[in-house]
């Protein structure tokens, strides 16, 4: 099962195993906002969950009042449909660096350069920042979604390095718009984070609507309640360490025919520092985390982006996503028509430089039993046909000749004991959503709200590793918390949901 | 795994205390010789009745036979398995013992994995309970891993049968843990082990899984064709009516059965096709019982259902367990890839890749196909809009999955090829023309 | 009609074809290749040893072994394609087209596929063998033609080659107006692994007879090419991919290697429109298309919105970021894109080329190229390669194009020189 050094280090990043009392540190994208931004391409050192670290290039944000450090991957970019941005790189490092915006309406040249203009010597796709020197970059971001900037000289070594970022363009508002909730669903809650009122009244059953207010585009088939961002990238540790300590690069050249992966990163992090606290004080320059943490039926929107080499299959166990945007384009037959092209994936290709949005959503829905084990009162989003189903009691009399007497029960079937199975760290005993039930000693433990917790993963496996081992990587679990009722203690829930 | 060694004898000196609490588990118990389930409803032993038949399909007057409910019982353990060059590798995998009488299961299911796993194919609406049973390890006696089964990609799962360990849990030697699936969504999914999925998914802990839709039993048990067609890769005609709730039959439709995509993911000839790979040295490495090395993991051996062309287009591959590591040869990989169809029918190929770390690119090399589905779904935007398309070729990633129907109206007859244009991926290790390739004959 | 390897050459001569073509109906056209040895240099002086297809067609071949083999493009509305072949190779070799009927007629060895269909045989030493290949049914798309016999071994030596089947319509990819284009270019993407065709180039008869080596494992491309040609070789006019503005440009983007690329365009999205010759009813708009080996994908490069006048330089370059050096970009996937306005146009009101402020032509910016800048502005001497200045635009190196020359001109082009971009 999981080494303990991975258990150490899940303790280590605080996933998810006590409160902390910093509020937001789960569950939302981090990012810089505004139109004008000063950026630094510096070296930095990040570290793996192996107790290694490794020297990346990465971008800093210096804008007075910045975060100021380097960081991979780069700042998240927050900004709004329409706004001409500027941003000017100051280059600290010793060879040219530049930044590409795909997706964007460039107000600034895209012209490659050339080193004292020779043909065969190109620096940089786009107008650089030499060493020292500085380049100033305009765009205007004409469409909402998702893309990213990176560099754009001497990619197979400063992509590999770390010199890119996320960027989200939100769209301008549509106001409300009200969204029927399908008729085999019970009721949106009326309380926490969602509509007014106390916490969770009772829920009746449907037909009834819910209001959505964020979209990733402009069109309400992009609507959100909540968002989290999937970047991934990966380094050979030979590579850096080449980068780091070779003295002689020009008589001792790296041969990239052998470059091999092996640490794979979500949004600057490998597994299990994936599911860490943001801004945690032991990664300083690796401040974003991935730990997507949702209640049922809630409208999960994924930013998908692969800033690395290589492709990757990214898994989403618990249900598939709706595929609604690919590169910063909703999927639609026409302008307006809304994402009529998407597509549903429980398993997306993540390709180099492409970005996908999808939307995931869990309710238990045909599940075939009653997720919430038979609670009377119906909760938000509940699947109706399965509620407060049972099942006739049965055993196999075929091994012993005898027949015990099971008590009706709310599970198809019935689950080995606890002797018998080896549990992971975010089983809650129970396989019902909210309750918890025993555990093996110094089993469990890291899943203090009873939720469902699903591996988002890539699915390529020999990812799941840090540097040979097992687990790590590219690996994060996603969470779904159940509805607070009435009488909870809402501090769990503010503290890992805001 | 030294790691493990000092946690397991815990585990096996607890195992030895308790008296076994699990057991295979299906609503209607007890086995019929003459093939099938009998209910037990009363648990008390006393046979009462059969399986129901599913929507009242009770292989009368033309109509297929399918029981309401379904049950398998899985072995999960060790094997061994023959490439198509002749090497010989340690696997870990599955095997299917449903047939077994419980005081002999261990007995014939102990180092008998298979690649790729039993075939799970089923009808939606079906309910499904999957026993799996932990065999241990025959070869790599200081392993105490547990397995667990992951029904990959089907939407809606809950953590308990969603076998991922660290949201849940794997079963330990010796033990037996159901899984109940309520099969609500037709497509072409796969299976997989999710304990340690690196060393357990490269070892060979993959299979075929895939659920028909019930447009099948709407057209079989009204003895209707759509489209020319009573078997379908998806549900694809307007006005499908869902199951009564008790199953017994289809509600009325509320409208005309058809529409202009109705039947056009039928098919004649259906073969599921799974892409794999084996990096020989580590298995290798692995039943010397030394470090496993996933860095530096490169596969030697690609793979269609468990086996290298030309194995792929051939007869069931026994193993050399034998004379290789002193166990009874047995069928290691009894799954081919060859399709063969007459000219005019259409071919359903269910594509999935459970490599560990490689993209396919699998190419057909005469006319195109048409990709109607892809990770469990038809190809249909929320409207209705239809996004099949033509290609000759799919860029399939690990834990993908493609459903494709090659229409062979015509097609000159003869034989083609459907392989991966990923050209380093045609070989067995040091054998060339060989690997993830196989054929595809038109009489 | 002869076939071409310039891609910037293509456009007028689809013209003339298409034109020439229309009245007479359907076609059935039949080329004559050879299959033959060939080496080709890399720009770090390494010279790998090839295998090619030379178009010997009487009347319109060259007879030269090229990589990528001549394009095949059929007049519009053809039907059937013939292909006779020549082999002169010591190993069988067979043509096959994915997604175009042909007849399937495998040759087995050893118990396992040599051949998809009927092969030339390995030629005896000093001499060829033949075989002929009959294509029916065509439609129009993009495709790609290679060698069926060992596939993993002999296309990676360079036997393959793009085929282009047009509609009846002119100026469009298939029989949809949403397929038009202005201008097209047939862009081959491929790599090559010098020890692995070195190893092929000497063993190839062992490979044949023994079938157990291990070179297909160890394939490790270090060149990657677009159109035959890596960087810096892509620099070169002939090589430039030309998309003018205000146009329309169809990209035929094909795969022959055996990896998969992410062909992207620095600054431009494309409208992806057919894949393996199969026309989209729902285009997608990306900016990082994924063409995987062995696949054709049709992107609309949509310069209509850029300014008739406007002069551009864009990139094309592989995202998956390989390359043969760590020491510089020699060997990467990148390719160029002139966008420049075409007779009968206007002259450029603004241009970027890059290579601009290289006032004597001696192929590098430096001092002297200032002093002779200086010198035609205190001459009021006009001279449009040395007009520099930004006119809207931040950044380097775009000029009004008017050829005006002034102070900020020396100053930037001293900046050029200085490598302060
Ligand atoms: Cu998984
Ligand atoms: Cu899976």
């Amino acid at each position: 099962m999981l080494t303990r050094q991975f258990i150490k280090r899940m303790i280590l990043a605080g996933a998810l195993l006590t409160l902390f009392p910093l509020a937001q540190a789960y569950a939302f994208i981090d990012g810089i906002t505004g139109t004008s931004f000063q950026f630094a391409a510096r070296e930095g050192r990040l570290s793996t969950p192996d107790g290694g670290n490794l020297m990346f290039w990465g971008f800093a944000d210096i804008t007075p009042g910045g975060r100021s450090t380097v960081q991979y991957p780069g700042p998240t970019l927050i900004i709004n449909q329409g706004d001409t941005v500027t941003i000017t790189l100051a280059n600290e490092l010793n060879e040219p660096v530049s930044m590409m915006f795909p997706g964007m309406t460039m107000l600034s040249s895209t012209a490659p350069v050339f080193s004292k203009g020779q043909p065969g010597k190109i620096t940089s796709l786009v107008p650089e920042a030499a060493p020292r020197e500085t380049q100033t970059y305009r765009f205007k971001a004409e469409k909402p979604g998702t893309f990213y900037y990176q560099s754009a000289s001497n990619q197979a070594i400063q992509l590999r390095m770390g010199l890119f970022g996320a960027i989200v363009v939100r769209p301008g508002s549509l106001g409300a718009v009200s969204v029927t909730i399908p008729t085999y669903l019970s009721c949106p809650p009326v309380g926490h984070r969602e509509g007014s009122g106390g916490v969770n009244t009772i829920i009746s059953a449907a037909p009834c609507a819910k209001n959505f207010t964020t979209y990733a585009y402009g069109h309400q088939s992009s609507a959100y309640d909540r968002e989290f961002l999937y970047l991934a990238s990966e380094m050979d540790p030979k590579f850096q360490r080449w980068m780091e300590f070779e003295p002689d690069k020009i008589n001792n050249p790296f041969d990239f025919s052998t470059w091999k992966a092996n640490y794979w990163f979500i949004n600057g992090r490998n597994a299990p520092d994936t599911m860490g606290m943001a801004n945690a004080m032991n990664l300083p320059s690796q401040p974003y985390n991935c730990m997507p943490l949702f209640h049922p039926g809630e409208q999960v929107l994924i930013r998908i982006i692969n800033m690395g080499q290589d492709f990757h299959p990214l898994h989403t166990h618990g249900n598939h996503m709706d595929v609604i945007a690919e590169d910063g384009n909703l999927l639609q037959s026409a302008p307006g028509s809304g994402a009529d092209l998407s597509w549903e994936a429980f398993t997306v290709t993540m390709a180099p430089g492409k970005t996908f949005d999808a939307i995931f959503d869990w309710t238990g829905k045909g599940l075939g039993w009653d997720i919430y084990e038979n609670t009377a009162i119906f909760r938000p989003y509940e699947y109706i046909p399965d509620h407060l189903k049972t099942f006739t009691p049965f055993t196999s009399p075929v091994a012993s000749g005898t027949t015990p007497k099971l008590a009706a029960q709310g599970l198809p079937v019935i689950m080995p004991g606890i002797q018998e199975t080896i549990a992971g760290p975010n089983w809650s005993g129970s396989p019902f959503l909210g309750s918890m039930d025993a555990l093996p000693p110094g089993e469990g433990g890291f899943n203090p709200f009873s939720g469902f917790f699903y591996m988002w993963h890539s699915h390529a496996e020999r990812e799941l590793t840090n540097n040979d081992i097992f687990p790590g990587g590219f690996l994060t679990m996603a969470a779904i918390v159940p509805w607070p009722a009435t009488g909870d203690n809402l501090t769990i829930y503010d503290e890992y949901m805001p | 795994m030294k790691k493990f060694l000092t946690y397991c004898v815990t585990v096996a000196l607890l195992a030895a205390a308790l008296p076994a609490m699990a057991f295979r588990q299906f609503p209607y118990d007890i086995p019929n010789p003459a093939g099938g389930w009998i209910v037990d409803w009363a648990n008390d032993g006393t046979a009462t009745g059969t399986v129901p038949n599913f929507i009242g399909l009770d292989g009368l007057a033309g109509r297929p036979l399918v029981p309401a409910a379904v049950s398998k019982r899985l072995a999960a353990g060790d094997g061994y398995s023959k490439m198509a060059d002749g090497t010989g590798l340690y696997t870990f995998g599955f095997s299917d013992g449903s047939a077994d009488p419980e005081n002999l299961f261990m007995e014939r299911r102990t180092f008998k994995a298979e690649l790729p796993a039993p075939t799970i194919s089923y009808y939606e609406g079906q309910d499904y309970y999957l026993t799996l049973t932990n065999v241990g390890m025959k070869l790599r006696p200081d392993l105490f891993d547990p397995h667990s089964v992951h029904f990959h990609g089907f939407p809606q799962a809950a953590p308990v049968f969603d076998g991922e360990p660290m949201a849940s849990f794997g079963i330990r030697m010796g033990f037996d843990l159901t899984y109940y699936y309520n099969l609500v969504e037709p497509g072409t999914y796969l299976y997989h082990c999710h304990v340690e999925a690196t060393e357990h998914m490269e070892m060979g802990m993959l299979g075929n899984l895939y659920i028909k839709p019930r447009q099948d039993l709407y057209a079989q048990k009204n003895l209707l064709m759509f489209n020319g067609f009573n078997q379908f890769a998806y549900n694809d005609c307007n006005n499908l009516p869902s199951y009564k709730a008790d199953k017994s039959d289809f509600e009325a439709p509320a409208g005309v059965v058809g529409g202009t995509m109705c039947g056009s993911t039928g098919y004649d000839v259906e073969k599921a096709i799974q892409f794999s790979d084996f990096d020989a040295e580590f298995h290798k490495l692995h039943i010397a019982a030394d470090t496993l090395p996933f860095a530096d993991m490169l596969a030697s051996h690609y793979m269609l259902n468990g086996r290298g062309y030309p194995d792929t287009v051939g007869g069931p591959v026994t193993n050399n367990a034998s004379s290789e590591v002193g166990q009874p040869d047995y069928v290691s990989q009894p799954l081919d890839s060859k399709i063969t169809a007459n000219q005019g029918q259409k071919i359903l190929l269910r594509l999935s890749n459970l490599s560990i770390q490689n993209f396919a690119t699998l190419e057909f090399n005469g006319p195109a196909f048409k990709v109607v589905g892809k990770c469990a779904k038809l190809l249909r935007g929320p409207d209705g809009k239809d996004l099949s398309y033509f290609a000759n070729s799919v860029f399939i990633g690990p834990g993908e999955t493609f459903d494709l129907i090659l229409d062979t109206t015509g097609w000159a007859q003869g034989t083609y090829y459907f392989y991966s244009r990923n050209l380093n991926q045609l070989n067995n290790d040091q054998m060339e023309r060989g690997g993830a390739m196989t054929e595809i004959i038109i009489n | 009609m002869k076939f071409r390897i310039q891609p910037s050459a293509l456009a007028a001569l689809i013209t003339v074809c298409v034109t020439v073509s229309l009245p007479l109906g359907l076609h059935a056209k039949s080329y004559d290749l050879r299959a033959d040895t060939a080496s080709i240099t890399m720009p770090d002086g390494t010279v790998v040893p090839v295998w090619g297809f030379a178009d010997i067609t009487a009347g319109s071949g060259d007879g030269i072994v090229k990589v990528p083999g001549p394009a095949l493009d059929l007049p519009a509305a053809d039907t059937n394609l013939t292909i006779n072949l020549t082999n002169k190779l010591p190993v069988p070799v067979s043509i096959y087209i994915p997604g175009l009927r042909l007849a399937p007629a495998p040759a087995n060895v050893g118990g396992r596929v040599m051949s998809f269909t009927a092969h030339a045989p390995a030629a005896p030493a000093g001499g060829q063998t033949t075989a002929s290949f009959s294509f029916t049914g065509l439609k129009p798309g993009t495709f790609i033609y290679q060698s069926g016999s060992n596939p993993s071994a002999q296309i990676p030596m360079g036997l393959y080659g793009a085929v282009i089947v047009r509609p009846a319509a002119a100026n469009q990819a298939y029989n949809d107006a949403a397929s038009a284009y202005d201008n097209e270019q047939v862009v081959v993407f491929s790599e090559i692994d010098p020890a692995f065709n070195s190893y092929v180039s000497s063993n190839k008869t062992t490979i044949d007879a023994a079938h157990k080596i291990n070179y297909s494992l160890s394939y490790a491309p270090k060149y990657f090419l677009i159109n035959g040609k890596t960087y810096p070789d892509t620099t070169s006019p002939a090589s430039q991919l030309v998309a003018p503005p205000a146009r329309k440009t169809l990209l035929r983007l094909i795969n022959a290697g055996s990896q998969n690329h992410v062909p992207t365009i620095a600054g431009k999205p494309v409208r992806i429109i057919g894949e393996d010759g199969n026309f989209l009813t729902y285009a997608r708009n990306e900016h990082a298309p994924v063409l995987p080996a062995g696949k054709t994908l049709d992107a609309i490069l949509d310069l209509s919105s850029t300014p008739l006048t406007e002069g551009n330089f864009f990139t094309m370059f592989d995202r998956r970021a390989w390359r043969a050096s760590s020491v510089d970009t020699t060997g990467s996937m990148i390719a160029f894109i002139k966008s420049y306005p075409t007779a009968p146009d206007v002259p450029v009101s603004l241009d970027c080329n890059p290579f601009k402020g290289d006032m004597n032509a001696d192929g590098k910016i430096d001092i002297v190229d200032v002093m002779i800048l200086l010198n035609k502005f205190i001459n009021s001497t006009t001279d449009p390669n040395g007009d520099v200045t930004p006119v809207s635009l931040a950044g380097l190196p775009c000029g009004s194009g008017t050829g005006v020359l002034k102070l900020a001109d020396a100053m930037y082009v001293l900046q050029k020189a200085l490598d302060i971009n």
